[in-house]
């Protein structure tokens, strides 16, 4: 017997009250906070006051075992699901990056100039006075492995929280009948120049966290071990990359491995027609999971490979792939959609009132500093797009943008930091205060960053 | 939070990579059906893949539990695969519910009187039907599988089970001829004809009328093929109504004869005691299809008696249907939470998702997003599933030599024999109501009594009820010609609500390999042998009585003056064809 069935029950009551607690905590202001905010927040909930009517739940004793070291095959599957979900998600995320997903490059030099400069000034800014700060507040040594992941944890920034305002406000000036304005302008100017940059900033904070886990998986090694596995983690990434891309050039072409392609991803053209679940992308799914599973196998983050993955994919894909891709990307976004917070209620779980409380100082200093690092990164980016001349608007109308609204929107941290906060944590090398502190600079600073943002950009577009 | 599960991962992935090559191969040479391919890929990789999901893998990925010393691929796949069987039966419950109606082009829309018209109708039809098959079905499983010799609830379940059709089946079939058809429009060059959309709008070709109708006016190419195609989308909505009949009849009765099974009470005055810790199931079924059903009432009078409360749902764009399919299923899930104790859902809990999805049409009334979390749904279900299915497929593939041959071969027998034994039953049935209606339309008061309301209310009963065979008030009937093509179409292959439903009590130690290796055998030579015999039939009906150079039936008022100016030519210089032929279509 392969299923026990009770054990089944108890996973869905645990996941169906992890799923309606965020979804009622968080269904008045969703329209502008991010989709970690709310779960988070249930999840903390949960574990901090211990409510009776849900811990004497079946489920719930078995879950929260898992989180203190036991194993249950329930909560065991719970985190599976959170796990997927997040796979799913950065998946999605990478098939977003590449120029065929929904975000283009901008053709000129000057843009694109600029949301470089702003993605490198916003990565290199947090990186170094999160060093800045591991050295002076909690005494640990910057070149270490913890304190270069703090670090990248502080380098990431939320595409959703900002997509969602750009957008609503987006419908905001289109129902005003602003629409053809000089205002709609300047506003879908402003999101393709901050989406790009937080997609650049994930992709590179993502590369970082493969080089930290590199290093921090030896640190007892001399320089020379270290730099062999770092070299070996990279050549892993490099050949996938290098192989994949071989199969799809070949596949294109010779007609055997094409037909044995179509077998597993293709997309049949009558298929939109009716109502079958979908063949390809239950074929692409398959391969990220193998991709994943490989690349933990050999000790590279399957998130990092998922990402990875779906930009590879992205950015192979053709003009012909469009219709495919976008399917794609709809059902992966749907399914994520659903496992997502359960991840972030998980992490919530995570959370202790005492450590936040006797930490709270630590807290506000480094959300401070998370805010304000992310606000000098567009600011130097603006300067050095100055520097070197590359014309576009006026400096002082380039400055005014940057301090005024893309900086704030690229506060919000998200998603990829609660990763890193994560992997940190699974690798040991932070201890369970660090992860608090942590947990909770990123869920400030995804709450804080959209109010700021929103309260300003209504006043800048106009 | 530990975050490798990559064990799991992996068997995973090559599970659904194997399903997936499965799929294609088994569907583009046998014209299998999805869940028939998963099976296959289960029972043929199965049992020469063995220790695959234990410890292989686990030791492989180094999966082993530090602080338990479990190997955890194995509860995570069977978890997995129950998770799969949970969307796959919301995801097909969900379409019985959501399944937008079909508008063909140029028809009047249908009435809500056609509308219950059919639904009776339907229902005539498939009653008869669905009681000669399950007669059968309990038939042989009485007298052949190997079970205790007196009738007991196995013996039901397993009717009950094999009694309906599969509505996946007929959409299989659909696709295969609409590739068929595309592939003969490429071929043949057949010609394509011109066609009018009519919603209230006029057509007026060879620019004659007014600059504002030539302006408003739609016109598309239709080939003859695509009107045979939303044919059989009739059909397949008609099986989709069928379907969630049965989901109201069948499945508390089987509810309770699993319940039977569970606790091992079989006399009939224990039946109330354990009607009582069934009735929080059914009457949350009872309440949520009570829901879908007034909402669906609602929309078609005034719309606005729960319209408020339900507005904030119709304004959600596409960024939030994963928010409100997981509000749906945790709704359901956390109140079922509420009315039962979980162990008594240890083997029940199959009925959770059927019970669910009238909440979920209900909660999604707009079109665009109940097509949009059904979809969602099923994108989870398409990910799920397969792994479930290959599961069961390789579960039974590892005890296959105690699984008898031969009555899976009488039950592909019974599957194709049941709607020619039904049909004399069928015309009876039809005859029978029919004779009632014309009786009681017949009835007058005596010579100087009054004509009371009541009188005329039960007249006008008689009349629908006298009309409901004869009347061409229903699309399918008039479409497919007869009434005798939908019955044939009806019991198409097994079902695979039922088949999962039958491999969750299997996989569950409910039910023995025995039975379940009969089932899911049968359920695979079924699909295959329908394909064989009525696939035939059904592509000769979807044909039937279209020529290439036909233009296709315009019912309203519109479309037949759209008609006269056709007769009298078209222009060229629009690029439209004269019309040939002697006349319409029919």
């Amino acid at each position: 017997m392969i299923l026990d069935p009770y054990e089944f029950v108890q996973m869905l009551l645990a996941v169906g009250v992890l799923m309606l607690g965020s979804i009622v905590l968080g269904e008045l202001p969703r329209r502008w906070l991010a989709p970690i905010w709310w779960p988070m927040l249930f999840g903390f909930l949960l574990r901090t006051f211990a409510w009776e009517p849900f811990w004497g739940l079946p489920g719930f004793g078995e879950l929260i075992g898992t989180f203190e070291g036991g194993y249950t095959p329930t909560g065991d599957f719970v985190l599976f699901l959170g796990n997927l979900g997040i796979y799913l998600y950065l998946f999605r995320e990478g098939l977003h990056g590449a120029p065929s997903g929904g975000i283009r490059p901008s053709r000129t030099r000057f843009r694109t100039a600029q949301v470089w400069s702003i993605a490198i000034f916003g990565l290199l800014a947090p990186l170094g006075v999160g060093l800045a700060f591991c050295a002076f507040m909690l005494d640990l040594d910057p070149t270490s492995p913890a304190a270069l992941l703090i670090g990248v944890s502080l380098t990431a920034t939320s595409i959703a929280a900002s997509a969602k305002i750009l957008e609503s406000e987006r419908q905001r000036f289109a129902r005003d009948d602003e629409g053809p304005s000089r205002a709609m302008g300047r506003l879908d100017e402003l999101r393709q120049e901050i989406l790009q940059a937080a997609v650049l900033d994930d992709f590179l904070g993502l590369l970082m966290l493969l080089v930290v886990m590199s290093y921090a998986s030896e640190a007892e090694a001399s320089l020379w071990e270290i730099g062999q596995n770092f070299a070996s983690r990279t050549g892993v990434v490099v050949a996938m990359i290098t192989v994949g891309v071989t199969l799809v050039l070949v596949a294109r072409r010779l007609r055997p491995v094409r037909f044995a392609s179509d077998m597993v991803v293709r997309h049949h053209e009558t298929q939109r027609l009716l109502p079958l679940s979908d063949w390809s992308t239950r074929g692409m799914v398959a391969l990220l999971f193998l991709v994943v599973a490989g690349s933990e196998h050999l000790r590279v983050s399957g998130l990092v490979a998922a990402y990875l993955f779906g930009y590879l994919m992205s950015w192979l894909s053709t003009a012909e792939d469009r219709p495919q891709m976008a399917l794609l990307r709809a059902e992966v976004s749907q399914v994520s959609g659903l496992l997502l917070p359960l991840y972030f209620a998980l992490s919530g779980m995570m959370v202790s009132a005492e450590l936040v409380a006797a930490h709270f100082g630590d807290i506000v200093i480094l959300t401070a500093l998370a805010v304000l690092t992310k606000w000098l990164g567009s600011l130097l980016g603006a300067l050095f797009g100055e520097v070197l001349r590359l014309g576009g608007d006026g400096f002082r109308a380039r400055l005014i943008k940057a301090s005024l609204v893309v900086g704030p929107a690229m506060v919000p941290r998200g998603e990829v930091a609660l990763v890193v906060v994560n992997i940190g944590f699974a690798l040991g090398l932070f201890d369970e205060t660090l992860l608090n502190v942590l947990l909770v600079t990123v869920v400030l600073t995804t709450f804080l960053g959209p109010i700021g943002f929103k309260l300003a950009l209504g006043r800048w577009v106009r | 939070m530990e975050l490798t599960h990559a064990g799991p991962l992996a068997v995973i992935g090559l599970i659904m990579l194997a399903t997936q090559v499965a799929q294609r191969i088994g569907y583009r040479y046998l014209l299998l059906d999805g869940p028939a391919c998963w099976l296959l890929a289960g029972l043929l990789l199965g049992p020469h893949l063995p220790g695959l999901f234990e410890e292989t893998v686990s030791e492989a990925f180094g999966d082993e539990h530090p602080a338990h010393g479990a190997f955890v691929v194995g509860g995570t796949l069977g978890l997995f695969a129950a998770s799969g069987a949970f969307a796959w039966l919301l995801s097909s419950a969900l379409s019985s519910y959501v399944l937008t109606p079909v508008e063909p082009v140029g028809e009047v829309p249908r009435q809500r009187r056609d509308q219950w018209q059919g639904w009776w109708q339907d229902l005539l039809l498939v009653l008869p039907n669905a009681g000669v098959r399950f007669g059968l079905m309990l038939l042989v499983t009485w007298l052949m599988l190997p079970m205790e010799r007196r009738l007991g609830p196995v013996h039901l379940m397993l009717a009950l089970l094999l009694t309906p059709g599969s509505a996946r089946h007929v959409i299989k079939l659909d696709l295969a001829y609409l590739l068929t058809a595309i592939e003969l429009r490429g071929s043949s060059g057949l010609p394509e004809v011109p066609r009018a959309v009519v919603g209230g709008r006029r057509w007026s070709p060879g620019g004659q009328g007014s600059s504002t109708a030539r302006a408003s006016a739609e016109v598309r190419f239709v080939h003859p093929h695509e009107q045979a195609h939303r044919r059989l989308v009739a059909v397949r909505q008609a099986l989709a109504e069928v379907r969630t009949s049965w989901l109201l009849l069948v499945a508390p009765a089987l509810l309770l004869i699993e319940h039977n099974l569970v606790v091992g009470q079989t006399r009939i005055g224990e039946v109330h005691r354990q009607l009582d810790r069934l009735m929080p199931h059914l009457l949350l079924l009872f309440v949520a299809s009570g829901a879908w059903l007034l909402t669906r009432r609602v929309r078609h009078t005034s719309g606005s008696l729960l319209g408020g409360s339900l507005d904030r749902f119709e304004r959600a764009s596409a960024d939030d249907i994963p928010l409100y399919v997981a509000a749906a299923l945790s709704l359901g899930l956390v109140s079922l939470l509420v009315l039962l104790e979980p162990a008594n859902l240890r083997h029940t809990w199959w009925f959770v998702p059927l019970s669910i999805a009238p909440i979920i049409a209900t909660l999604a009334r707009e079109a665009d997003l109940r097509d949009g979390v059904a979809s969602g749904l099923r994108a989870l279900a398409g990910l799920t599933a397969p792994v479930f299915f290959y599961v069961l497929g390789s579960e039974v593939a590892g005890r296959l030599d105690a699984v008898p041959w031969w009555p899976v071969a009488i039950y592909c027998a019974v599957l194709l024999v049941s709607p020619v034994a039904a049909e004399p039953l069928v015309n009876l049935a039809l005859d029978g109501v029919v004779w009632l209606g014309e009786r009681i339309e017949g009835w007058r008061p005596r010579e100087g009594a009054d004509d009371k309301p009541m009188a005329r209310r039960l007249r006008r009963l008689g009349r629908f009820l006298a009309n409901l065979h004869r009347e061409p008030g229903k699309e399918i009937e008039r479409d497919l010609g007869s009434a005798t093509a939908l019955r044939q179409l009806l019991p198409l292959a097994f079902s695979d609500i039922s088949l999962t439903i039958l491999g969750l009590a299997f996989l569950g130690g409910l039910v023995s390999v025995e039975v379940a290796g009969v089932f899911v055998l049968a359920f695979v030579a079924g699909d295959l042998a329908s394909t064989l015999v009525f696939g035939g039939r059904f592509f000769a009906m979807a044909f039937e009585g279209f020529g290439p150079h036909e233009v296709a039936v315009l019912t309203t008022e519109d479309a037949l003056r759209a008609d006269e100016a056709a007769g009298r030519g078209v222009s060229e210089d629009q690029g439209l064809p004269r019309r040939r032929g002697g006349g319409l279509g029919r």
